[in-house]
């Protein structure tokens, strides 16, 4: 390579690193101005948009990929589920007969129906849907209204939701009563 | 006449502010589901194309066998505090009749 041509691609450099440069500034610009509207009541434009969903369908797929999934059949865990379902859940997440609440419309990005097959998330198989439900009721996401409820529920507890969740879309409303009503027996959850 | 479109204007708005908080919020919305399972209805349910192991119709089963027990029990305690009550009152007349 002689001068002449190591100068030109020095120069090609030069420009993309201008260019960089000038976005990066302008892009910092922009979130310093405060003119991006960060209200819940106003969607985000579509590029963020598409990055965050990005951001988040990565972390979880990369974080929740070594889960086991245990077995998720018991009736047990569905009777354990769907009392801690009815008090932690459905008032964002709604429940059968119920098509909004004030969280379902309030909350943005709006909290998924979980009373609905989720067809957006059904390519891995069951087993890759679970593993994604349990980390997210055990670790919440950011910035989404989403809580972790690690800190204070145990796995099994979140496994036993997990598995309420997998026979949720199925239920009726008086199959729903009688599965999430907490009796006498277990009404000791202390929220 | 300007007076009386001010009173007029501030008369709905007071309305509005009084009416709108009430309609925008069903208090019902954050309250809390004390009561428990409604088993009756199970009584009703056609389970002939429900196969056995089905996990949704056992925990059923289950939690309304559980609620049945409980209530059972709680009858029978009722009456077992009502019997002893019962005893317990003519323990105390006879105590007053032997005095």
């Amino acid at each position: 390579m002689n001068d002449s041509q190591r100068g030109n691609v020095l120069r090609y450099f030069a420009v993309i690193l201008a260019f960089g440069g000038v976005v990066a500034l302008g892009i910092g610009g922009y979130v310093y101005s405060g003119w991006y509207q960060i209200g819940a009541d106003e969607p985000h434009t579509m590029p963020v948009l598409r990055v965050l969903e990005f951001l988040r369908e990565r972390s979880i797929e990369r974080a929740a990929r070594d889960i086991s999934v245990p077995a998720l059949d018991a009736p047990q865990l569905l009777i354990a589920g769907g009392p801690d379902y009815n008090e932690m859940c459905a008032t964002c997440h709604l429940k059968p007969g119920r098509t909004q609440s004030d969280m379902s419309v309030g909350l943005y990005p709006a909290p998924p129906d979980l009373t609905k097959h989720d067809e957006d998330h059904s390519e891995g198989g069951p087993e890759a849907a679970a593993r994604r439900q349990f980390w997210i009721i055990k670790h919440g996401i950011k910035a989404s209204g989403m809580p972790a409820w690690g800190p204070t529920h145990d796995d099994q507890r979140i496994w036993a939701m997990v598995a309420f969740l997998q026979k949720l879309p199925g239920l009726s409303e008086f199959q729903y009563q009688i599965l999430t009503a907490r009796g006498d027996a277990d009404s000791g959850h202390a929220h | 006449m300007s007076k009386q479109i001010c009173f007029l204007l501030a008369g709905t708005a007071a309305v509005m502010l009084t009416v709108m908080p009430v309609l925008s919020h069903d208090p019902k919305e954050h309250e809390a589901d004390a009561t428990g399972p409604d088993c009756a209805a199970m009584k009703d349910m056609d389970t002939s194309k429900t196969a056995k192991d089905d996990p949704v119709l056992m925990a059923m089963r289950q939690k309304c066998a559980d609620a049945i027990q409980d209530e059972t029990a709680h009858d029978h305690g009722e009456a077992h505090s009502a019997g002893d009550a019962h005893h317990a009152e003519e323990a105390h007349s006879d105590a007053h009749e032997s005095h």
